[in-house]
This record gives C-alpha cells, sequence and structure tokens, in this order.
C-alpha cells in the first residue's frame, strides 16, 4: 500500500504538470490577449475623441517603416479613419462613425474576456481539487484554515 | 589496434586467463530510460536552437527589405500611404521629408541619418545578426552530433552489447580488448569514448589486489625449480590453459573462470572448449613453470596507457625470448629490447630464483633508456656481476614500475620498499656470487673470479642506488639510475638485464 500510494499521488502530480497547467496558461495567454485588444481600442476611441475636441484636420506623424526606422508623414485630411473590424477588414469611418463602432467592439471584447476568465477559473478550481486530493492520499494535516481580516 | 583486436579474438581462452574484469551489460551503466529520456532532452533543444536560427534568419531577411525600402524612397519627393492610427486604425496620408530617417539606437536613443547613412547602420546590423545566426547553427550542430551519439548508444543498447573491462596485465597491455563490435580496445579508452572518467578508487583496488596476486606468484615461483627454457611457449593461448592447471594459480583460476564470463555470449563456447582442450594438452610440469614465468613477465605488463605499441612489443618480445635472445637485441628499438631482456637466468644459485628474472617487459622505459646495443666496452666484467646479481625476483617492482605512471602516490612508497629490498639482497647475491664464484647467465659471462674492485664498485652503485630511491623522490632519480644500469647491462650482456636496477 505504501508503494501504492505514491504511485497515485505520482500520477495525479503528472497529470497535473502535464494537462492542467499549460491549459491554465492557455487560457490565461487568451485572456491577456484579449485585454490587449481591449486597451487598443480603448485608446482609439480616446484618440479621436481628442482629435475632434481640438477638431484637428492635420497630423504630423512618425511612420516606423521597418526595425524601428521612422519617417516622417503627413495626415492631411484626418476625418476619414478606417478602423479594423476584424477578419483583415477595415471600414472607413467617419468621426462620428468611429465613436459608435468602438464601444461595441469594447463590448465584445468584454464579453469574450468574461468567458476566459470563467474557464482559467474552472481550471484553478480543478487544480485545487487535485492538490486536497494529494493531500489526502499523503495524510498531511489540513491547514487550518485562518479566518482573514476583512476589510 | 587491428592485430590486438585479432590476437584477442584468438586467444579468447587467454583473455580469459588475462586478467580479472568485469563484465558488464551495456544496458547496466547506461540504463535505456535514461538513454532515451537524454536522447530527448537533446532533441528538444535541438528544436529551440533551430527556432532561434530562425528568428535570426528572419531578422536578416528583414534587415536586407529595409535596406532596399530606404534606399527606394528618396526617389520621390512624397509617398502616398495608409498612416496607421494606433493598432487598429489607417489614415490615409503621405510620407513627406523622404530623405530624413529616424533610427533607433537603442536605450531610447534616435538619430536622423539621411538614407545613405542609414543603409549603413543597417548594414553593420545585418553582419552582427549574421554572426549571431552562424553561432546558433553551430550549437544546433553540436547538440545534432550529441542527439546521434545518444542515437548509437540506444541501438547499442538494443543490441544487448556487453562492456568487458579487463584490468590490465603485465603480459599483455591489451588485456582490455572488449568483445563488443564498435567499442575500442582499453578500458580507460573505452571509458573515454564513453566520457566517463574511471573511477580512481577502482583501479587502486584493482592495482592493489594484482599486487597481492604477484606477491603470491613471486612465492609459488621460488618454491619451484629452475625453470625450462622459453623456446616452447607457443602463443599466448597456451600459457593461459596452463596456468590454469597450476593449483596454486588460485587466482589464475579465479580470473580464468571470471573471463569465461566476460566473454559474449556467442563466443563462450568456443573459448571454453578451446580452453578446456589446451587443458588437456597439460606439457610438463616444467613447461609450466615455464608458463608461470611467463605469467610473471606478463602480469609486468604495463599500464594502460601504452596500450597497441607496446602490447605488440611484449608480443613480439615474448616470441624473441622464445626464439635467441641475443639476436634481436639490436636492431629492435629499445623498448623491445627492454621487454625482451626477461631474464631466463639459469642460474645456480638455488636461492634465487630464475623464474623471477625480469621481463624487461616494461614498456615505459623506452624513451628513458636509449639502448646502445653496440655498446660493447671493455668493462664487461663489471657489468656481467651486475647482471648476473640483477636476476633478482622483483617482478612486483617492476609491476610497480609500470603502473607507476598511473598512481604514483599509492605504489610509489611500495615500490621504493620493494626496490630498497631488491637492492639488498643484490648485495647479498653479489658477496654470495663473488665467493662462490658461479656462472651468471647463459653465456657465463660472468666469470668465477672477480676482483674485488668490481664487486666494490657494484656495490657502491647499489648503495647508491638504495640512497637515491630512499632519499630522493623516485621518480626523479628513476631515470638517471635506469639509464646508467640499463646501458651498462645492455651492453655487456645482452640477454639479462640489470633490469632491477630500475
Amino acid at each position: 500500500m505504501d508503494g501504492y500510494v505514491p504511485e497515485e499521488v505520482r500520477k495525479c502530480e503528472e497529470f497535473m504538470d502535464r494537462k492542467m497547467k499549460p491549459s491554465l496558461v492557455r487560457a490565461t495567454n487568451e485572456r491577456n490577449k484579449l485585454f490587449e485588444q481591449q486597451k487598443i481600442f480603448s485608446d482609439l476611441r480616446k484618440n479621436i475623441e481628442n482629435l475632434q475636441k481640438n477638431s484637428i484636420t492635420n497630423l504630423r506623424t512618425m511612420v516606423n517603416i521597418g526595425s524601428e526606422v521612422y519617417m516622417q508623414a503627413e495626415v492631411p485630411d484626418t476625418q476619414r479613419i478606417f478602423v479594423d473590424i476584424g477578419y483583415g477588414f477595415h471600414v472607413e469611418f467617419t468621426w462620428d462613425e468611429a465613436l459608435n463602432y468602438i464601444p461595441l467592439r469594447e463590448e465584445l471584447l468584454a464579453r469574450q474576456i468574461e468567458e476566459c476568465t470563467r474557464r482559467i477559473v474552472r481550471i484553478k478550481a480543478d487544480i485545487k481539487r487535485i492538490h486536497e486530493g494529494i493531500r489526502q492520499l499523503l495524510q498531511i494535516p489540513q491547514e487550518p484554515y485562518v479566518e482573514e481580516r476583512v476589510f | 589496434m587491428e592485430s590486438r583486436r585479432v590476437r584477442g579474438e584468438s586467444n579468447t581462452d587467454g583473455m580469459a586467463e588475462r586478467a580479472r574484469g568485469t563484465v558488464t551489460s551495456l544496458a547496466s551503466m547506461f540504463p535505456a530510460e535514461e538513454v532515451r529520456k537524454a536522447a530527448e532532452r537533446v532533441e528538444e533543444a535541438i528544436a529551440e536552437k533551430r527556432k532561434e536560427v530562425e528568428r535570426f534568419r528572419e531578422f536578416i531577411s528583414d534587415n536586407s527589405n529595409l535596406v532596399n525600402l530606404v534606399q527606394k524612397l528618396p526617389e520621390e519627393l512624397h509617398h502616398d500611404v495608409m498612416v496607421p492610427f494606433g493598432k487598429a486604425a489607417f489614415f490615409p496620408g503621405r510620407l513627406i521629408h523622404t530623405n530624413e530617417f529616424m533610427v533607433l539606437l537603442g536605450e531610447g536613443y534616435f538619430v536622423e541619418r539621411t538614407s545613405k547613412q542609414t543603409v549603413e547602420i543597417l548594414k553593420r546590423r545585418g553582419k552582427y545578426l549574421e554572426s549571431n545566426a552562424n553561432a546558433a547553427k553551430a550549437v544546433v550542430e553540436d547538440l545534432k552530433a550529441e542527439a546521434s551519439f545518444f542515437g548509437s548508444t540506444a541501438s547499442e543498447l538494443a543490441e544487448d552489447l556487453v562492456e568487458i573491462r579487463e584490468e590490465l596485465s603485465d603480459e599483455e597491455s591489451d588485456a582490455s580488448v572488449p568483445e563488443s563490435g564498435p567499442h575500442e580496445q582499453g578500458s580507460n579508452s573505452y571509458e573515454g569514448y564513453k566520457g566517463k572518467v574511471p573511477n580512481q578508487d577502482e583501479e587502486y583496488a584493482r592495482i592493489m589486489a594484482r599486487l597481492d596476486e604477484l606477491e603470491k606468484e613471486e612465492l609459488a615461483a621460488e618454491r619451484a625449480d629452475d625453470y625450462d627454457e622459453e623456446d616452447t611457449i607457443p602463443a599466448d593461448s597456451d600459457i593461459f590453459p596452463e596456468k590454469s592447471s597450476f593449483s596454486d594459480e588460485k587466482s589464475t583460476d579465479s580470473m580464468y573462470s571470471g573471463q569465461n564470463l566476460a566473454v559474449q555470449s556467442k563466443d563462450r563456447h568456443a573459448s571454453t572448449e578451446e580452453i578446456l582442450g589446451k587443458r588437456q594438452e597439460d606439457p610438463h610440469f616444467l613447461e609450466q613453470l615455464n608458463d608461470s614465468m611467463e605469467q610473471l613477465d606478463g602480469l609486468k605488463v604495463q599500464s594502460p596507457q601504452k596500450g597497441d605499441k607496446s602490447s605488440m612489443e611484449i608480443q613480439k618480445s615474448k616470441h624473441d625470448m622464445n626464439t635467441s635472445r641475443i639476436a634481436e637485441v639490436d636492431p629492435v628499438h629499445s623498448a623491445v629490447k627492454e621487454s625482451r631482456q626477461v631474464p631466463p637466468l639459469q642460474s645456480s644459485k638455488p636461492s634465487h630464483d630464475s623464474l623471477k628474472a625480469f621481463t624487461g617487459s616494461i614498456i615505459e622505459h623506452p624513451v628513458n633508456l636509449p639502448m646502445k646495443p653496440g655498446q660493447q666496452s671493455g668493462t664487461s666484467s663489471q657489468v656481467e656481476l651486475l647482471i648476473s646479481l640483477s636476476s633478482l625476483p622483483s617482478p612486483s617492482m617492476l609491476f610497480f614500475y609500470a603502473i607507476d605512471n598511473h598512481n604514483d602516490h599509492v605504489s610509489s612508497q611500495r615500490i621504493r620498499f620493494t626496490h630498497l629490498s631488491n637492492l639488498f639482497r643484490l648485495l647479498v647475491l653479489n658477496l654470495l656470487n663473488l665467493f662462490r664464484g658461479s656462472r651468471c647467465g647463459k653465456d657465463s659471462c660472468l666469470q668465477a673470479h672477480l676482483p674485488a674492485s668490481r664487486t666494490l664498485i657494484w656495490t657502491l652503485l647499489s648503495l647508491m642506488n638504495i640512497i637515491a630511491f630512499k632519499w630522493l623522490y623516485y621518480k626523479y632519480i628513476k631515470t638517471f639510475l635506469s639509464f646508467s644500469s640499463s646501458i651498462l647491462g645492455f651492453s655487456f650482456c645482452p640477454n639479462s638485464v640489470y633490469i632491477a636496477n630500475l
């Protein structure tokens, strides 16, 4: 029995290391990407609002033409913006239209993030369950539940 | 190398006798699991490095594209482009100031450069990237070699190859001829091949064991009478089965049985039969004595370092001993000469055992002892005296000396002690010889009556030797002493070399 128990423990650990932890990592990465997208669109929105507020028509920027080599560029007319709506499409918007679209996009992203979060939480719970099982197999005494101060 | 292998193969029974060896199946030494895991690890490393190489190549191609672009842009005043606005939006716009480029040098430093200057910067970057890529490629190559090595190990394991490690016996320096095919000969070399370092402690233990065995053999040989000619000694294979018939050669027997196991399964039958057959031949007792002497001689052989050359020479020397001793001294290489000068002295002194005559098969000495075969000077008597008395039992010492290179600090003390004892014996024998006026050696070079002065000179020499060994560091003085004594010995009595002085 003694040899058998560690075998179970080992198998649990192996399962955890090989399956659960990588899937946790993957889910976390996905969520991070979604967060990035969210930030991009939120920045875009802020910039457009800025442009609108200051009625900027011309724009001088530095364009990265590759490997951090920049070149001056001029935007004569800022009224028309081409926004990426997904699947490689860019739609020509005016400022207002863009400002209409962007929150929709942000909403979609938020939903996706929520789903990803739920997935992550599920994986974490599974890992915790396996941990508990290992603890029971090895008969390690349960850590006393410390009542933490709730602010 | 080839000849050694052949010899080993033809004398599987001899090999069985030759050394106390270990047989380890490769599977036990390199467990299959681990080999596989190691191979996997190396594969992973290779994959990683390959990715790196890919990345570098991408950078390099990007760089060259950029160079082209930077060279092309100044051709126009303006370029109509889509100007990005963040990551998700564009503005239609124009590139202006087409000859002005802002290049990032790193750490937040930008420089404004023209097209040509930018191109130069980019070219330098490209060179740096290329050198990185080449380095990564070299690493991949190394890892691939490692992986192939692991792969070959795994395949060898699958073939159930066995590593046979034999201790080097004095007779044959190539004792460690493994039966496994692709492996090199010699336990040390094999271990090196496998990338392992020989276990020092094991070596010491082995050498100590051999020392003990040699001591036993010495005693056994002392008890025996004079030995027979060595002419009848055939190839090694005959020696071992005969040796095995010795009752007091327990070590041989155990060796023999041990070595039987050492033979790979497919060869086992053949070797056993061969050995049994030879056993039945069972020659004369004198032959057996002869063989034991041969064994002693052979056991004195060699440090594993000398490997092939020495073994060949020893073998050659043995055959030479078998035939004529005198004729072959001159043309041969010094090491071989040394080895030939086995002293099969048929001294009439019962006290000293001719079987103990040294087999000068010390291969280690060749550089130290440039033999001058033609040096036949007139003061032969002195040397003759030396030589006559040199037929002392000192196989242990020779053995120690032979392995001195191997384990200096372990055996040096023993060497000194043994050497001192030998020298003392030499002194005593010298005096005895003088008084009894007996012959020395086969060619009776020693005259019955020797002037006292010569005896005195020799005594002084011995004393000097003793003192040297006692008070000085063995290693430093041995060259000189061995040189001098062997020159004297070789020049005057080529057949019996005073190797004890070594």
